[in-house]
């Protein structure tokens, strides 16, 4: 696991996107783009979810004074940290933010470490991708269903394991995006991890 | 397949999955995935609609909540001129103690703790401040980045604490009960903590310059005044879940709007500071969420093979007494902990060693305090500690003498483990109580 985790990128993460330099071809920096581009944006989402989850919660704590309830907090928590964790993880993938051990990858010489970096991406992109396939189908019968879920108000199953398919094939499309940075320009960039 | 296969198969994907680089979260899917395919003969179908169903539902949890929203209170709070206050708050209170400003590291994290759920908020947070203000009054560097090392990890122990909601969840235990179990555990580090740097400064005076002059009465005034704010969050927090108002996800909220509050009433709000503590908090819970719900799939697979059960009776067959179980447990943990952070730690071995210490005789809250103690060692260890990382970042000092600084204060924590065994007292006496 590689860190480097002064303080100042401890607050610097958001900062330090993988960034497309000049020796990579147009197209790759095309798609790089394309997969950071829709990952902020399920950031941002993700965010905005954990406003919202936050202040349904002070909602409910406000109306317990006067002996009332939403019914619903604790279910749209529940849900709403599903999907936070689904759409955030492929913008915390690009950051560098996931966790991995690199004690070893570092140290191999060069072409190894390549070889090394690369199986492990296709084997990330394919457990991903193995995910994908079965959690579609389970999405697909929801929809085709109309499956709800059993409480005070019912939430349409399909929307939370939506969030969990958006999110495979998001990552999917950054495991893709780094494979193909390293076939063209041997680069393995991680950026730093911060905690 | 038999048990001794079927773990060596685990083991050996794991290694190599781990080793060869792999997202941690990927690599724990693919275990569990590989572990039921080669070790229990089961068709991909089954397979794959077990892992999406196991995924799915298990990050669908109202507990879970309490992480992402405990992150983002401490990450306000952050991003505020906490360092400094909490510097000037306590230096006039410790200067005439033997080891004098030294001790603001052990008391700095302590508070901080109280409302910081991340170990390594805790040490960025302090030694932001301290260390500076150490060296440049002549203290001894090695006692002064080693007790921040050391001290930084009270995130973890003393509640609100992420690592305790995770093995609440992943263990079933009362997270109310947890927060209330790592209190007197933490005050007795940092008391053990504040003891070995009082004894070294008394026998080495030259490691720690003494204060002569006086400390004025206002001046310690002022100082408090500083530490209000922090305080006013801390029994908000605490005392909510310990009164048992308010849930531990609910206490979260009221910790956010507090915390909100605070850089309203102190002059420091802006959308800015917002929009970054929640840029922070949701990278940081998606990677840990991610590491749940996968580790969450790997408990059903070695659920599927039996493991646990197999595991846990197998070493009951060896007759080891307790204390030789939480031996052997120990040194998995420090092994895990060189190249492994906490959380990944925990979503790893809950499985496996829960039911093997309560059939050993511990009760599982007094469980989470060890294994939290544990998860706080492994931030100490080289090639991969958190705590040593962040140290090194603020000291520029080389990684042996880093290592070197904090192992005084590993071995402190290693005497904190042998007395939270001899005394589960020190743990459950308050736990018991609520």
């Amino acid at each position: 696991m590689r860190l480097e985790a002064t303080t100042e990128t401890f607050d610097a993460g958001h900062a330090a996107a993988g960034p497309a330099t000049s020796a990579e071809p147009r197209w790759l920096a095309a798609i790089a783009a394309l997969s950071g581009g829709l990952n902020r944006l399920a950031a941002v989402l993700a965010g905005a979810m954990l406003v919202a989850m936050t202040a349904l919660i002070l909602v409910e704590i406000g109306m317990r004074f006067f002996s009332r309830s939403t019914y619903m907090a604790d279910v749209f928590g529940g849900y709403g940290v599903a999907a936070i964790t689904f759409i955030a993880a492929p913008w915390a993938l690009e950051q560098g933010s996931m966790i991995r051990v690199t004690v070893i990858t570092d140290r191999l010489p060069g072409l190894l470490r390549r070889l090394v970096e690369g199986a492990g991406l296709v084997a990330a992109g394919a457990i991903l991708w193995f995910l994908l396939v079965y959690e579609w189908s389970t999405v697909a019968r929801f929809w085709s269903r109309g499956t709800m879920s059993q409480h005070f108000i019912p939430v349409p199953l399909w929307i939370p394991e939506a969030f969990f398919a958006a999110g495979l094939v998001l990552m999917l499309l950054q495991v893709a995006v780094r494979l193909l940075r390293l076939c063209v320009t041997g680069r393995t960039d991680d950026t730093t991890l911060s905690l | 397949m038999t048990v001794a296969l079927s773990s060596a198969v685990l083991l050996g994907l794991l290694v190599l999955f781990l080793g060869a680089g792999i997202w941690i979260f990927a690599g724990l899917m693919l275990v569990g995935a590989g572990s039921m395919y080669f070790a229990g003969d089961m068709p991909l179908a089954r397979i794959g609609s077990v892992a999406t169903k196991v995924i799915s539902s298990s990050a669908i949890s109202w507990e879970l909540a309490a992480i992402p929203i405990f992150m983002w209170m401490g990450d306000i709070i952050f991003r505020t001129d906490i360092s400094q206050r909490l510097f000037r708050g306590l230096a006039p209170m410790v200067a005439r103690v033997p080891g004098g400003l030294l001790h603001t590291n052990v008391l700095g994290c302590t508070i901080f703790a109280a409302i910081s759920g991340s170990s390594t908020a805790t040490t960025a947070t302090v030694g932001k401040i301290t260390i500076p203000e150490l060296m440049a009054r002549g203290y001894d560097i090695r006692l002064a980045s080693g007790s921040l090392a050391g001290a930084g990890s009270f995130g973890l122990l003393i509640p609100p604490s992420i690592a305790m909601i995770v093995y609440g969840v992943l263990a079933n235990v009362s997270i109310a009960k947890l927060f209330a179990a790592g209190l007197m555990p933490g005050l007795m580090m940092a008391a053990l903590y504040s003891g070995y740097i009082a004894i070294c400064s008394v026998l080495r005076p030259e490691r720690a310059p003494r204060f002569e002059g006086e400390v004025s009465a206002r001046t310690l005034a002022r100082g408090l005044l500083d530490l209000v704010p922090i305080m006013v969050l801390m029994v908000v927090v605490l005392g909510s879940i310990y009164s048992g108002i308010a849930t531990p996800s609910e206490a979260a909220a009221v910790g956010v709007l507090g915390a909100v509050l605070i850089t309203l009433v102190t002059g420091q709000f802006s959308v800015a500071l917002m929009l970054d503590s929640l840029a922070s908090t949701i990278r940081v819970s998606a990677m840990i969420l991610m590491l749940i719900a996968a580790s969450s799939f790997l408990s059903a697979a070695l659920a599927y093979l039996h493991l646990p059960v197999e595991i846990t009776e197998g070493i009951a067959g060896l007759n080891l007494s307790p204390y030789g179980v939480l031996a052997i447990l120990a040194l998995l943990y420090i092994v895990l902990g060189m190249f492994l952070d906490g959380t990944s730690m925990t979503v790893m071995t809950v499985p496996i060693a829960v039911p093997l210490i309560t059939q050993a005789g511990f009760d599982p809250v007094w469980f989470g305090i060890y294994l939290v103690i544990m998860i706080e060692m492994s931030a100490l260890t080289p090639p991969v500690g958190l705590n040593l990382f962040i140290l090194q970042g603020l000291t520029r000092a080389s990684t042996l003498e880093t290592v070197r600084a904090a192992l005084p204060f590993f071995l402190l924590l290693c005497l904190g483990v042998v007395l939270l065994a001899v005394f589960p007292g020190i743990a459950l006496w308050l736990p018991n109580r609520l």
